[in-house]
C-alpha cells in the first residue's frame, strides 16, 4: 500500500521518474502484494481477488498472418492460428495467467478452444464488444470474463452508459473485473473520479513512455485500490528497433525498420556508439529484457501485456522475470542511452499509427 | 431449509385435495425419498393438477424403489425429444409460451412445467380438458386508492425471502418482514413528472411514457415538491424490500430503444405494471450488501431493470446502484406510500 504521505520527490523516485533516475529500485511501500510461483510472479490486481502474472499476453496477432475477412475485422491464416495457439500454450506453460483477446482480430473462438481443460487457471481479458449480445457472448464462450474493459479517449455520456452496462454484467456474476483502458492521462484520472467500481486502468508505460507528472494520477489509484496494467511495456514493439544487436527480421510488425540500416547510421552516431557500449556491459541481455524489467520492477503495476509473435520473444519476456527485483547499474544506463537515442530520432522510431504516443508520454 | 419446506408442502400439502391429486402424492412421496429436487420441482407445476404423475412418464417401476443398489432401473426414462413427445399429449398446440414443440428442456426443466417466475402470457386452451373446474369466485382485487392522480395500490405485507443466489449482490437469500404499504401501479409519467417539476428531462418524449434521466437527488426533489403540493401526500420512494417483495409474479416487459408507455404492460398479482424492465426505478436507502445492509454508502439503489438491458437482468431480485447525482437514460421512479402515513 502507498503511504499515505507520500511526497512528489519520493513518489517520483519511487516510480522512476525523477530525472535522472530512470530506473531507481522503488522502495517497498509503493507495492502491491505479490508472489512467486516456479518461474513465474503474480500480483494481486487492484482490490479485487485475481492474481495476474507479471507477464501478460497480448491481444495483438502477427500481421504477417492476418487476413481481413470484414470491414475492419481481421482473422489468423490457419498456419498462423496454430503458431499461436502453441505460442500461448507456452505461455500458459510458463506461468503467464493472463491472456488479453481481441475479438476484432477473431480470437474468441480460438482463445475459447485454447483455455478448454484449464479455464480455472487462464484468466480472459476483452475489450471490443461491449454491448450486451457481446457480453453474453463471451460468458457463452468462457463461462465468464475475468477482465472486460473498453476503449475510451473520454468519460461522457456514452462512456457513462457503457461503464453502468459492465458494471451490471459484473453484478450479474458475468465479469469479474472491469475497466478502461486509454492513452489520456486526463481521462485516467477522470475515470478515478467518475467510475463507481473501477477495478482496473489499462495505461501506456515503458521506460521512454512515463509521464513524469503520473504523480498525481498513480497514488490516487493505489490509494482507491485500482489495479494497473501497463500496455504497451515495448512501446508497441518498437524498442527493439532500438537495439543494435537485435536480428533482422525481429522487428515489430515485420515492418524491417532497423534503424541500424545504413540511413540512419551516419545521423546518430554518436547517441548509437553510446548506447552500444552500454548494451556491449550487458552480454547476457537484450534492450527489450532490459526494458520489460523496467516496467516489471516498478512495484505499482500488476502487470504488464505485451503481444508476443514467436517463442523467442517469449522465453525472453520471461527470462527476464529472473532478476526482475533489482535493476543493475548497466542496466539503467542502457535504458537511458536508449531513451536519448529515442529522443534524437524524434516520432519515428515508433510505427506510423502510434507515433503520437511520443508527444504524449515522453517523460 | 427452503428445499426442506417445500418438500414437506408437497407432501403435506394434498390433505384436503381431491382423492387422485391424494393417491398421486401418495406415489410422489415415495419417490421423494431419494428424489427430492424432482418431486418438488413436480409438486409446484402444473402437472400436479393436469393428472401426470411419475407413474405416467417412468412407469410402474416395479421393484426400483426397493433396490436400495439401484441395480433396477425405472422402466422408462425419457429423454431429449421423448420428453417433448410426452409434453405434445397435452400441449397439443405446444408451448403455450414460444410455440416451441421440440426441445422443451432449454427452458423448463424435466419436471416443472411452467417456471413459476415466468408463467405464460397465453393460457394453454389444449390443458382445459385436463384441467380441474376454475374457481367460481375469483380473488379479490388489492384496494386501491387514487391521491393526486396517481393510483397507489395497497401491497399487503408479509415475510419472504429476499435475494437470489443467481446474483453475487443478491446474495444471501434472506427472511424479511415488509409491513402492509402502497405502490404506485405504475412508474411516474412523463406527464407527472413535468406537472410537478415544470420540465421534462427526457429524450424521448411522450406523456404517458415513464420519466427518465432522473437521479436519486432528482427523485427526491420531485417527492419533496409532490408532498409539498398534496396536502398528507406522505409519498416517498419504496424501500428495497418494499420494492421486491411487490415485484413477485412480476413479468419483465420487452427491451428496445425506447421504453413502452406506463401501463401497458400486462399487471403482476398485485395489480403493478412495468415492475421487470421499461426504467429502473430508484429505491430509498442506500446500496449496502446483504444481509446486514449496515454501514454506510454513497450509492443509490436502483431496482427493476431498464428497455437496454438483456433479460437475465430483468429479474425481481436484481439490485443495482448508482451515484445519487447522475442521471442516466434508463433511470426512472415509482412513487410509494405507507399504509399508515403518521
Amino acid at each position: 500500500m502507498l503511504h499515505d504521505a507520500l511526497s512528489r520527490r519520493s513518489f517520483l523516485a519511487a516510480a522512476g521518474l525523477w530525472p535522472g533516475c530512470v530506473a531507481s529500485p522503488p522502495p517497498a511501500f509503493a507495492s502491491v502484494p505479490e508472489y512467486r510461483r516456479g518461474g513465474m510472479v503474480y500480483r494481486r490486481l487492484g482490490h479485487t481477488d485475481l492474481w495476474v502474472s507479471l507477464l501478460s499476453f497480448g491481444s495483438h496477432t502477427d500481421p504477417a498472418d492476418r487476413v481481413k475477412v470484414a470491414p475492419g475485422k481481421t482473422a489468423l491464416t490457419p498456419q498462423g492460428q496454430t503458431r499461436r495457439d502453441r505460442i500461448i500454450t507456452h505461455a500458459f506453460d510458463l506461468g503467464v495467467n493472463l491472456l488479453d483477446v481481441y475479438e476484432t482480430e477473431s480470437q474468441l473462438e480460438p482463445a475459447a478452444r485454447l483455455v478448454q481443460g484449464r479455464r480455472d487457471k487462464v484468466l480472459i481479458s476483452l475489450a471490443h464488444d461491449v454491448t450486451n449480445q457481446g457480453i453474453d457472448r463471451a460468458c457463452r464462450l468462457f463461462g465468464h470474463v475475468d477482465l472486460y474493459r473498453f476503449h475510451t479517449a473520454d468519460i461522457d455520456g456514452p462512456a457513462l452508459e457503457t461503464w453502468d452496462r459492465l458494471r451490471k454484467a459484473q453484478q450479474a456474476g458475468k465479469i469479474r473485473a472491469i475497466g478502461i483502458a486509454t492513452h489520456i492521462e486526463r481521462t485516467m484520472s477522470l475515470a478515478l473520479q467518475e467510475l463507481e467500481g473501477l477495478d482496473y486502468l489499462f495505461f501506456p508505460y515503458n521506460f521512454i513512455h512515463a509521464r513524469a507528472d503520473y504523480s498525481l494520477f498513480l497514488p490516487q489509484a493505489l490509494r482507491q485500490g485500482v489495479g494497473l496494467i501497463a500496455m504497451k511495456p515495448l512501446a508497441s514493439g518498437s524498442i527493439v528497433k532500438l537495439d543494435p544487436r537485435a536480428r533482422s527480421g525481429a522487428a515489430p510488425e515485420r515492418e524491417h525498420l532497423q534503424l541500424w540500416q545504413r540511413r540512419n547510421r551516419p545521423i546518430l552516431p554518436a547517441a548509437v556508439a553510446e548506447l552500444t557500449k552500454t548494451l556491449d556491459r550487458l552480454p547476457d541481455e537484450t534492450l527489450c529484457q532490459a526494458a520489460l524489467r523496467f516496467v516489471y520492477s516498478r512495484p505499482f503495476l500488476a502487470t504488464a501485456i505485451t503481444g508476443m509473435f514467436d517463442d523467442q520473444w517469449l522465453e525472453e519476456n520471461h527470462q527476464a522475470l529472473a532478476r526482475y527485483q533489482q535493476m543493475r547499474a548497466e542496466e539503467r544506463a542502457a535504458l537511458d542511452a536508449a531513451s536519448r537515442l529515442a529522443r534524437r530520432l524524434g516520432a519515428r522510431w515508433l510505427p506510423e499509427h502510434y507515433r503520437w504516443l511520443e508527444e504524449q508520454w515522453r517523460a | 431449509m427452503a428445499r426442506l419446506t417445500l418438500t414437506w408442502l408437497v407432501l403435506l400439502g394434498p390433505m384436503a385435495a381431491p382423492a387422485q391429486q391424494d393417491l398421486q402424492f401418495k406415489e410422489a412421496g415415495v419417490c421423494a425419498r431419494c428424489h427430492v429436487i424432482s418431486v418438488v420441482e413436480w409438486g409446484m407445476s402444473r402437472h400436479r393438477t393436469a393428472n401426470t404423475d411419475c407413474i405416467a412418464c417412468h412407469g410402474a417401476s416395479a421393484g426400483h424403489v426397493d433396490d436400495e443398489r439401484n441395480n433396477i432401473k425405472p422402466e422408462r426414462m425419457p429423454q431429449g425429444e421423448a420428453i417433448a413427445a410426452l409434453c405434445a399429449g397435452c400441449h397439443t398446440a405446444g408451448c403455450p409460451k414460444t410455440r416451441q414443440k421440440a426441445a422443451c428442456q432449454t427452458c423448463h426443466h424435466f419436471h416443472a412445467l411452467v417456471d413459476p417466475k415466468a408463467p405464460p402470457a397465453v393460457p394453454d386452451q389444449s390443458l382445459a380438458r385436463s384441467r380441474p373446474a376454475p374457481a367460481t369466485r375469483s380473488p379479490k382485487p388489492p384496494p386501491r386508492i387514487t391521491v393526486a392522480g396517481v393510483t397507489l395500490v395497497l401491497i399487503p405485507g408479509g415475510e419472504f425471502d429476499m435475494g437470489s443466489e443467481r446474483f453475487p449482490t443478491s446474495r444471501p437469500v434472506h427472511t424479511v418482514r415488509v409491513e402492509p404499504f402502497y405502490l404506485a401501479a405504475t412508474e411516474v409519467t412523463q406527464a407527472q413528472w413535468t406537472a410537478i417539476m415544470g420540465s421534462n428531462p427526457n429524450a424521448h418524449k411522450g406523456d404517458q411514457f415513464p420519466v427518465e434521466k432522473v437521479s436519486f437527488e432528482d427523485a427526491q426533489a420531485f417527492l419533496a415538491r409532490l408532498n409539498s403540493k398534496v396536502p398528507g401526500g406522505g409519498f416517498r420512494l419504496p424501500a428495497e424490500a418494499e420494492w421486491e417483495f411487490a415485484a413477485a409474479d412480476a413479468q419483465p416487459v420487452a427491451g428496445g430503444t425506447a421504453p413502452q408507455p406506463a401501463g401497458s404492460g400486462p399487471p403482476n398479482k398485485f395489480g403493478l405494471h412495468e415492475m421487470l424492465g421499461n426504467v429502473w426505478e430508484w429505491c430509498s436507502g442506500s446500496y449496502l450488501p446483504y444481509p446486514s445492509q449496515s454501514g454506510d454508502s454513497a450509492l443509490g439503489v436502483l431496482r427493476g431493470g431498464g428497455f437496454v438491458d438483456p433479460p437475465d437482468l430483468l429479474h425481481a431480485a436484481f439490485r443495482h446502484s448508482e451515484r445519487p447525482t447522475r442521471r442516466l437514460r434508463y433511470n426512472g421512479l415509482r412513487l410509494a406510500r405507507s399504509a399508515d402515513p403518521r
